[in-house]
């Protein structure tokens, strides 16, 4: 393969200049940000429209080198460790709002867009895409959708994929595609939305989403409620899941997760709720809320507006987000009914680190594991073999364990994404058949694809 | 592998009786809801999971296309098999597995019909959103195939949104799961994909659906329009004012006509169209915008507005938007039913082109459709036994997908491609775009034995013999 002759980086950024011109080529100094844990790309290019996409990926697909799409760089922690050098393609460029149609519902934006920029476009007309993703002012539409990470709002609005109704890709060998369309219902063809989403840009680069809006609440609030154990604040946020009331999101917080959240609220664990909706049934919905946990929780605060998009903001980012991003996080996918299990999870040891703290996502079911202490100490292999267990454990729950963020040497002796599922031959063949010389994110996804 | 050895393999697999092959005995399974029919070489009833792997199996080895099939509703002619194939269909597997009302999910087999699922978790205080107007016949694994919308998909999202895992078996008769008990799970969303791929990936034999609870008040208004524009606009001022009801349904003065021939729906004879709109949620919140709704409707010159008093008046206006399509029989012998979308902004455009179509071709033409996403069913009356008028019928069609296309929209908002509407889809997707998807079908089935010749165009495929002779009178929907 010439791939292989070609690792002088110096002929690489020749090529490249020669097909996106100097202004897009990222200089070296700067190449560390664009690193993949231990990988450093070997060139990076900052690109503006899906042609010069379509150039670069047709010239990768030629030669051979990985290519690795680089959106907001907030969630570069998921996934294994690449297998191979290549280069970064810095999508952030590609930051236009193309067409929002408040009347259809539908809006337009390229890849680069970042959730902050969509959330404020589409707000002046009352609206909104229900996604989020942790620091949303960084975080892209294309990451976004390529990580399928959701937010705290997730039971009551879904997932990214739910709210994506056409993309536009350009392929592994440069073709530009597109699925979908810009109506809300659509069953023309297979739905490759669903498909792109969540692939972690191993089968194509996106370069342009449709999405359709709903109507964006006008009042918000956030209850946060402290507890003495954290049965008691599973007990009551479980008791508050039944009511035609239900919150948008529903969490269970221990540890210094909740610290996080609200130090000022006393107790071991924390519930939150987070409310949305007219004025008129605002009223109720805090009230009653309030009502049911004060009964049997210590302290229980009331957030509106500002305050509670804060707490909203706060419980997005706790995966990834601020100047202290945890150590290790793990997202368990299960079922609600598995929300003890989950919470028993703050009871498990990795290494020498102490437990985590758990974020349990009491509406969708599952949660996070996330562990902000050192693990300096800790012997890789016994951290390896913990978060394995978790895996497995989660596993036999019925769903699984995607190990988010964790120590690069941890990471080199684990599949993050867990065990492979039964699916997995069709994965492989979907992949062979989108990336047949594997040169898009290679070895980050499940099973080594 | 002879035909008649592979038969004799089947029938060791399903049973005797569960394997039909005698030409009288098909004749109900050479069509579905479309215009094509086409004679299976025979139809397997299988009783589970097992038993479709293996016929799939021996299917595979001998070579022999299979085509799954639900209840036969689909309007795109997605069961229709070719003479070659095999078809399997599921009233053996037809039951509700498991009810879980803490994680809110049930279990089902493929052949339970969605009517009979929703009306089953009621009585757990869930419900099942999904609810094609063919509810009452068609089954979760045809829904699955075709990923169905209805009335409520305005709020609730079509088939896939309410599909968390799947158990299906594959053309070679591997038995693989999609998804998985939780609501997401690592790598390619390979249970997206599949729902919706018109039978051409698997089939469905266990499917985990999403049941949303009951809300606490429901509210069914009938707005009643001098004529079709206004209940256009009024749609347009509904979503326009930030309201996205649960089902927002326009019903036209033919289909008025119609539907009060054959019951008491409670629509006026004499409106121009009526918009069926529903509310749901909180007491309170629903009250409030019920108050807006009324006012967007008057606004934009309803000549009336009813809120319908109870659950039976609310039962009798849903009947009435239901039953539609069989009305139609008062009116002309046969009906097409045409699929398509378009930006909620365009309905205007689109209904004057469909009432010049009517008239440029003769054809009567009736619009009854999921006004709220601008998914529109013009439904073309005719007698199909007149010379022609089949012919013109298709040409109609064409030119009403021709539009959609050019204001924005698509091809198919719940129907499906199939064989109906395979050779229009370079009106919305480029060879590169239909080349990615056939990618995910190599991916599936790498032989292309399940349903092939759907979907996409390719001008050599079989086309079913019908001719407009033979055609009784009957929906062609």
């Amino acid at each position: 393969m010439p791939a292989r002759g070609m690792t002088r980086s110096g002929s690489l950024v020749s090529q490249l200049v020669d097909l996106v011109g100097t202004e897009a080529v990222v200089r070296a100094a700067d190449l560390p940000d664009y690193a993949i844990g231990p990988l450093l790309p070997v060139a990076a290019v900052k690109l503006t429209n899906p042609d010069e996409v379509a150039a670069v990926m047709a010239w990768a697909h030629r030669t051979g080198i990985a290519v690795y799409p680089s959106g907001g760089r907030t969630l570069t922690q998921l996934g294994n460790t690449p297998t191979r050098p290549g280069i970064a393609l810095d999508l952030t460029g590609m930051n236009r709002i193309v067409d929002f149609q408040p009347a259809d519902l539908t809006v337009i934006v390229e890849a680069g867009v970042t959730i902050e920029q969509l959330d404020s476009a589409v707000a002046q007309d009352g609206k909104h895409v229900p996604i989020a993703a942790p620091l949303g002012d960084r975080a892209t539409v294309g990451g976004t959708l390529a990580t399928g990470i959701s937010g705290p709002m997730r039971s009551a609005y879904g997932l990214p994929r739910d709210w994506l109704i056409g993309i536009s890709v350009v392929g592994a060998d440069g073709t530009q595609s597109k699925a979908g369309g810009k109506v809300v219902k659509n069953v023309t063809g297979y739905d490759l939305n669903r498909l792109y989403t969540g692939s972690l840009g191993t089968l194509a680069i996106i370069t342009e989403a449709t999405f359709k809006l709903a109507p964006a609440p006008t009042e918000w609030a956030v209850i946060v409620a402290g507890f003495d154990s954290i049965d008691a604040a599973a007990g009551a946020a479980q008791n508050l899941q039944g009511q035609h009331y239900a919150p948008l999101g529903l969490h269970v917080l221990t540890g210094e997760a909740a610290m996080r959240i609200a130090p000022s609220v006393a107790g071991s664990a924390l519930s939150v709720a987070i409310l949305g909706g007219r004025p008129t049934s605002m009223k109720r919905r805090v009230e009653d809320t309030v009502g049911l946990w004060a009964q049997v929780g210590n302290t229980v605060h009331v957030a509106r507006n500002d305050e509670a998009n804060g707490l909203i903001n706060a419980l997005t980012d706790l995966p990834a987000g601020g100047d202290s991003p945890p150590r290790v996080c793990v997202r368990i996918n299960t079922q609600p009914s598995a929300l003890q299990q989950v919470l028993a999870f703050s009871r498990v040891a990795l290494g020498s680190a102490e437990p985590p703290s758990v974020a349990a996502d009491v509406g969708f079911g599952g949660g996070r594991l996330l562990w902000w202490g050192e693990l300096a100490d800790a012997d890789p292999a016994l951290v390896a073999i913990g978060l394995q267990g978790i895996q497995s454990e989660a596993t036999s729950l019925g769903g699984g364990a995607i190990i988010e963020r964790c120590p690069d040497a941890v990471k080199a002796l684990i599949d993050v994404w867990g065990e492979q599922p039964s699916g997995m031959e069709i994965m492989r063949r979907l992949k062979q058949q989108f990336d047949s010389q594997n040169i898009l994110n290679p070895g980050r996804f499940i099973g080594g694809l | 592998m002879t035909d008649h050895d592979l038969l004799a393999s089947i029938r060791a697999v399903v049973g005797d009786e569960y394997v039909i092959a005698h030409r009288e005995d098909l004749l109900v399974y050479e069509y579905d809801g479309s215009v094509d029919r086409s004679m299976p070489r025979a139809v397997v009833l299988p009783a589970d999971t097992q038993q479709v792997s293996r016929v799939m199996a021996l299917a595979y080895d001998a070579g022999v296309t299979v085509v799954g099939r639900g209840s036969g509703t689909g309007l795109s002619g997605g069961a229709i098999t070719p003479p070659e194939g095999l078809q399997i269909a599921f009233p053996r597997m037809d039951r509700i597995l498991e009810v879980d009302t803490v994680n809110r999910t049930a279990l089902v087999e493929p052949g339970v019909i969605n009517l009979d699922l929703d009306n089953h978790v009621r009585g757990f205080g869930m419900r099942y959103a999904p609810d094609p107007s063919s509810q009452r016949a068609c089954s979760l694994g045809g829904n699955i195939a075709e990923n169905a919308g209805g009335p409520h998909c305005l709020a609730y999202g079509a088939t896939t949104n309410h599909v968390i895992g799947m158990e299906v078996v594959l053309e070679d008769g591997e038995i693989v799961h999609l998804g998985s008990m939780a609501r997401e799970a690592a790598g390619y969303d390979l249970r997206g994909a599949f729902v919706g791929s018109e039978g051409t990936f698997g089939i469905a034999t266990k499917i985990l659906v999403r049941l949303l609870p009951l809300p606490e008040t429901v509210r069914t208004f009938l707005g009643i329009f001098p004529d079709i524009d206004s209940a256009c606009t009024a749609v347009s001022a509904v979503i326009g004012h930030g309201i996205v009801p649960a089902a927002l349904e326009m019903i036209d003065a033919l289909s008025i006509k119609a539907v009060q021939n054959v019951t008491d729906a409670g629509y006026p004879n004499d409106a121009g169209a009526v918009l069926l709109i529903e509310l749901e949620g909180l007491n309170e919140e629903v009250d409030e915008v019920s108050g807006e709704v009324e006012a967007a409707l008057w606004d934009t010159g309803a000549a009336d507005v009813r809120v319908a008093e109870d659950d039976a008046e609310r039962e009798r206006l849903w009947v009435g938007r239901k039953t539609a399509f069989g009305a139609f029989g008062t009116i002309a012998p046969n009906y097409y039913l045409v699929d398509g979308v378009v930006p909620r902004t365009r309905l205007t455009q689109m209904l004057r082109k469909v009432s010049e179509v009517s008239e440029r071709y003769g054809i009567t033409i009736a619009n009854v459709f999921h006004a709220g996403d601008g998914n529109l069913h013009p439904c073309m009356l005719f007698d199909a036994r007149e010379p022609g008028v089949m012919e013109g019928a298709m040409a109609a069609a064409a030119e009403l997908m021709e539009e959609c296309a050019l204001l924005g929209g698509t091809l198919s908002g719940e129907h499906g491609i199939g064989l109906e509407k395979k050779e229009f889809m370079p009106l919305v997707y480029t060879d590169a775009d239909m080349e990615a998807m056939q990618r995910v079908r190599e991916a599936f089935a790498p032989e292309n034995r399940l349903n092939p010749g759907k979907i996409f165009p390719d001008g050599s495929y079989w086309r079913p013999s019908a001719h407009p002779a033979a055609y009784t009178a009957g929906m062609y929907v």
